[in-house]
């Protein structure tokens, strides 16, 4: 960017007056009061805006400044700016910088340049600020310091949220409490308001009651007492005596049994004692039992009298007896199937024995096939393998190794030999091993045979013996057949032995007819005398005449027991009699009784009944006199305590308090039901209830503050994040354009230094970190730039403001310098002026200074691209 | 028949600023309601639940509620689930005058409003979550059914039989053929939408109801409407521009996807008052 040229038309004490800028070195020169500082102020105005108020113009409302400005793109723009009311757009921004930056990159001044040159570390700080702001505010390193952590403020808000919570608990725990206690209270305020109502509803319901019974009692009596029951004692005493005779008289017996007069009848019938035996009379017993006796023995006897008769011999039928054998055919039989059993057993033991001995035969003839070995062979085809062996060694150790070889071969041989001559003895071995075995199986089985044979011959002789006796027995039948006398035994032997019973027999009968004839004898002398009648008819008589005379003699054992029964129903038949006359007296006087209080009745229990209902309308009537006299007594007191219109009015009154009380207790009708015991606590619940809501603190002021310390809190901790995010921020961007704007520096310095400063610098060198600069001399040794000369400092600070608006700028910036010489020397400000000669050669310079060899300078040094304004004082 | 209804006014409930003065606000908004009421001529108010908040409530509270509902207008209150009905709560602290009706009862219970007019009411008697009390309710009586209760789903409304139900719980305002939602009459969160504050319902004799709003808010005016804070972001094309560490910071910052906005604002904010400050 170029300015071409600058328009006052009102700014300070200019008015209408144009300042052209060449398009390199423009020196404007011009002692004090020549407007300088106001063209400096007006160059920027123009470009810019915003001017200093010390600027406004000395004359006339209107302050405006205009400018025309060449861009590198070409363009030409004219900026007219009212600064009463600047609405033009800042220039500045042509060149990506903005008025504050431009004003720091861009316009030079002598307070600047002592500043940086008088400082120990100005030009350090210079270039640390101009790359940190364009040099329009601080260095990143002050920037950093200053962002720091609020430490205290971040302690303090998470102090106020603990403190925020712990109130907020309290209010709430406090709040509990409240609710609670209210709760109770209200209870306890309900249980009291209701139990005022019981006991006053208690006491209206007395004097209700009270009121109702004067009205009664007053109603009932007026002012006259009871007069009380008449005089009927005499009846209750006839009617108590008749209860009282009723109530001792004894009810009459009825008697059970027989009475008196059958008593007698049944003693006058009974009869005598009897004569003669009441019991079979012991002796008799005796002989009629041995007569039955004799007579059953003699009729069993007779049971076994032999039959049939037969004329034969009784030995012969005892011979046949003999004979008789009924088990001889079952034994035959049995016989024949242990005959069969045993041949059965002996074939197959005889088979048996003929095989084994078969077999052993075999193993036999197996044997005598198989050779016997020679034991001696193979000894000694060992033994001659063994010393050819031993000499064939001792040949290999002296040396002979052929002839050794062939005696070794020789030995294997024999030895070999020697080892297969064993041959068949195994064999042979097992085969006389199962030959013996063979052997003594056939042995065994010869063994069987033989106990076989031996079985059959004893079988075989016991069916001999059965077939024997069976013929026995068959011809004994048939004799008993030819004999006429059956074929047993028994009834043989019978039959053989019937003299014998015959003989006994006739002792047997004899034993019965003496037995007889002594019991005929007892029967006689007890008058039982009848040829006619058997033993047994007569023994049967005599006892049925005993038992007729024990059930007399048994009758007649009962006249003294009936006597005494007779005498004791004698006394009791009277005793009832007496009871009976005492009954029907008291039943007399109940009569008279029941009559005189005006009842009806015959039976007992009508009297009875009609007594009863008499004494309890009497009691009643007792009762009702009772009644009169106490209701009397409960009037006169009632009456003491009050009258009847004082006792309403108390109700009157009491009615009123209840119904207040009832009003008071609905109040709480939503409270469930309480216990009453609560009623004495309603006040100090009350109380501390009211104590509490004054004291309690507020639930949502509370959560209110935990909500205000939370975001606070955020707030704070937020700003510690942004904070150490900036740190980081910045610090990576100074990195970063520290190392792209130490470069721009060094290349410039090396451009310029060596010329500038007559070959004296050589070389320049820039830390990216520190932004230090340091100088190389000609003799290669390096200088921070702050060490050197207040000249050369000058140079070298003047070719890095040109370094950084070059850097900083988007566009070649032009440089507005205002009175950096006026400090320095003539030395010093030529060589300055030289600098900026050479400088304008690719920018525009704009230098303003009051010194005369300035301007001399100038018209001695500018060319043609250059341009000299000599200013004349303004008129004040 | 006239009814003003209005809901979840929640007296005492915390605020984000000037709770204060915003909850003194609640209170006299209730107090402008109480006001339209009576001015209205209405035959009954009614409220759907969320009157106060149970946690948060004052001591004062049950006597505020008592004293502003000390009028010849009939009331009828349905707690709410902020405002459950309970041996501790303070429906049941409050000596109430005979025209307040508090349904305390769990399920739906039957009140006259008039002949042929049936208000049903029921109460959450206990804390927790809302409870749906239309939920297997339903209407056995003849003549026009209304219902006033908190947290019922409305789509339940039509098949319980009501011609008509006034319902709390949702703050957003919502005025169907067959239920009303009337919102919290006072701004309680920031954002709120929707035309809100007292209703007055005019109960036809076929069970329609017709609706107008009425601002009651005593805080809308006073502007303390809550807002988000948020961090201003500021044109910083400018100073990114440069070719300074200022300008390398700064478009650092604004290239860091990992930054969200407000942080990013703070953190350009940091740095660019640490490089200004001289």
């Amino acid at each position: 960017m170029r300015i071409e040229s600058v328009t006052a038309h009102a700014f300070g004490p200019l008015h209408e007056r144009t300042l052209p800028l060449a398009p390199g070195l423009t020196v404007v020169s011009g002692a004090n009061e020549s407007a300088k500082s106001s063209w400096h102020a007006a160059i920027r105005a123009a470009l810019c805006g915003d001017p200093s108020m010390r600027h406004r113009p000395w004359e006339g409302e209107a302050w405006r400044v205009a400018a025309t400005v060449s861009l590198e793109s070409g363009e030409v723009v004219a900026v007219d700016r009212d600064l009463n009311a600047d609405l033009a757009p800042d220039g500045s921004r042509w060149v990506g910088l903005d008025r504050l930056s431009f004003a720091a990159t861009a316009c030079v001044d002598q307070a600047q340049l002592l500043t940086v040159l008088d400082a120990a570390n100005g030009l350090q700080d210079h270039l640390r600020r101009a790359a940190a702001t364009a040099g329009t505010d601080g260095t990143v390193e002050q920037a950093l310091q200053r962002l720091t952590a609020p430490v205290d403020a971040l302690r303090d808000a998470r102090n106020r949220l603990r403190e925020a919570e712990t109130d907020l608990a309290v209010a709430q725990r406090e709040h509990t409490r409240y609710l609670g206690l209210s709760a109770k209270a209200r209870s306890a305020a309900a249980a009291r308001a209701r139990l005022a109502v019981q006991e006053h509803a208690a006491s209206l319901e007395s004097i209700s009651t009270r009121v109702a019974r004067l009205n009664e009692l007053q109603e009932r009596f007026g002012d006259s007492p009871p007069s009380g029951l008449a005089a009927q004692e005499e009846l209750t005493h006839l009617v108590n005596r008749a209860l009282a005779a009723w109530r001792a008289a004894p009810t009459p017996r009825v008697l059970p049994g027989p009475s008196a007069e059958a008593l007698a009848n049944e003693l006058a019938a009974l009869p005598d004692f009897p004569v003669g035996e009441t019991a079979l009379d012991d002796e008799l017993r005796v002989v009629a039992s041995a007569y039955a006796t004799a007579s059953a023995v003699a009729a069993a006897h007779h049971e076994r009298r032999p039959s049939p008769r037969t004329n034969a011999d009784p030995s012969v039928l005892r011979g046949i007896a003999t004979r008789l054998d009924p088990a001889a055919g079952g034994r035959l039989t049995t016989a024949s199937i242990d005959v069969d059993t045993a041949r059965q057993y002996q074939d197959e033991a005889a088979a048996n024995a003929a095989r084994t001995q078969v077999e052993a035969d075999v193993a036999a003839a197996r044997v005598q096939e198989i050779a016997l070995p020679n034991p001696f062979l193979r000894n000694a085809l060992l033994a001659l393998s063994c010393l050819t062996s031993l000499v064939g060694v001792l040949l290999f150790l002296t040396g002979q190794q052929l002839a050794a070889m062939g005696v070794l071969v020789a030995a294997l041989v024999a030895g070999v030999g020697g080892a297969m001559s064993r041959g068949n003895a195994a064999q042979r071995e097992s085969a006389v091993t199962f030959a013996a075995e063979r052997t003594a199986i056939a042995t065994d089985a010869r063994a069987v045979l033989f106990t076989a044979d031996r079985t059959l011959a004893e079988a075989e002789g016991q069916r001999a013996v059965a077939a024997e006796a069976a013929r026995i027995h068959d011809e004994a039948l048939a004799e008993c057949a030819s004999l006429g006398v059956p074929a047993d035994r028994e009834t043989l032997w019978r039959l053989a032995n019937r003299p014998a019973w015959e003989a006994e027999h006739a002792d047997l009968v004899t034993e019965v007819a003496r037995t007889e004839k002594a019991i005929r004898v007892e029967l006689a002398t007890r008058g039982k005398v009848d040829a006619a009648m058997t033993v047994p008819d007569l023994l049967v008589d005599y006892e049925t005449d005993c038992k007729v005379r024990a059930r007399q003699a048994s009758m007649a054992a009962q006249r003294p027991l009936l006597a005494q029964t007779l005498a004791d129903r004698h006394l009791a038949e009277a005793t009832v009699a007496e009871a009976t006359a005492a009954h029907t007296r008291a039943l007399d006087l109940l009569r008279e009784a029941v009559s005189a209080i005006g009842g009806t009745g015959d039976r007992p229990e009508d009297l009875l009944r009609a007594i009863a209902e008499w004494q309890r309308g009497w009691d009643r009537q007792l009762r009702e006199a009772e009644d009169e006299r106490n209701a009397w007594a409960e009037l006169q007191s009632l009456i003491a305590s009050g009258t009847l219109d004082d006792l309403e009015a108390t109700h009157s009154a009491a009615q009123t308090h209840h119904a207040t009380l009832l009003e008071a207790a609905a109040r709480y009708a939503a409270c469930d039901a309480v216990d009453p015991s609560l009623a004495s606590s309603a006040d100090s619940l009350a109380a501390t209830v009211a104590e509490l809501a004054r004291t309690s603190p507020s639930v949502p002021d509370a959560e209110e503050a935990v909500a205000t310390a939370t975001a606070v809190l955020a707030e704070v901790t937020a700003e510690v994040e942004a904070i150490d995010l900036a740190s980081r921020y910045l610090t990576a961007a100074r990195e970063k354009v520290h190392s792209t704007i130490a470069p721009a520096l060094e290349n410039t310095l090396r451009t310029w230094l060596p010329s500038v400063t007559d070959g004296r610098y050589v070389d320049a060198a820039v830390d990216p970190s520190t932004l230090t600069v340091r100088v190389c001399a000609a003799s290669e040794s390096w200088h921070q730039a702050s060490h050197l000369s207040l000249g050369t400092a000058e140079q070298i600070y003047l070719l890095l403001r040109v370094a950084l608006a070059q850097h900083l700028a988007t566009e070649p910036c032009p440089l507005l310098l205002d009175d950096v010489t006026v400090q320095a020397d003539d030395a010093r400000t030529r060589a300055v002026l030289d600098l900026l000669l050479q400088l304008s050669a690719d920018r525009q310079i704009v230098l303003f200074a009051q010194d005369a060899a300035v301007a001399e300078w100038a018209q001695e040094r500018l060319g043609e691209r250059d341009l000299l304004h000599q200013l004349t004082p303004v008129a004040a | 028949m006239k009814l003003l209804l209005f809901a979840d006014l929640h007296l005492d409930t915390r605020f984000p600023s000037a709770g204060p003065e915003r909850r003194q606000a609640l209170r006299d908004t209730l107090g402008h309601i109480v006001d339209l009421a009576q001015e209205s001529d209405v035959d009954a108010m009614l409220c759907a639940g969320d009157l106060y908040e149970h946690d948060r409530c004052s001591p004062s509270t049950a006597e505020f509620l008592r004293s502003s509902f000390d009028c010849p207008v009939p009331v009828f209150l349905a707690p709410g689930n902020d405002d459950w009905y309970g041996p501790a709560s303070v429906y049941q602290q409050v000596d109430w005058t005979p025209n307040v009706h508090v349904f305390s009862s769990g399920s739906m219970t039957p009140v006259e409003l008039a002949d042929g007019v049936t208000l049903w009411g029921a109460a959450n008697v206990g804390p927790g979550p809302a409870r749906d009390v239309l939920d297997g309710f339903a209407v056995n009586r003849g003549g026009v059914n209304l219902a006033l209760c908190h947290g019922s789903a409305p789509d339940d409304v039509a098949i319980t039989g009501l011609d008509h139900a006034f319902l709390g719980h949702v703050h957003t305002p919502e005025h169907a053929t067959d239920y009303t939602f009337p919102g919290n009459p006072d701004p309680l969160t920031p954002g709120e939408t929707g035309e809100r504050g007292a209703v007055l319902c005019t109960v036809n004799e076929d069970g329609s109801v017709s609706r107008e709003v009425f601002d009651v808010s005593a805080s809308r005016s006073l502007g303390w409407m809550d807002s988000e804070k948020t961090f201003p972001l500021l044109d910083f094309d400018t100073v990114a521009a440069e070719r300074t560490v200022r300008g390398q910071f700064v478009r650092d910052v604004l290239a860091d996807p990992s930054l969200d906005m407000a942080l990013r604002g703070r953190v350009l904010s940091a740095g660019l008052r640490a490089l200004e400050e001289r």
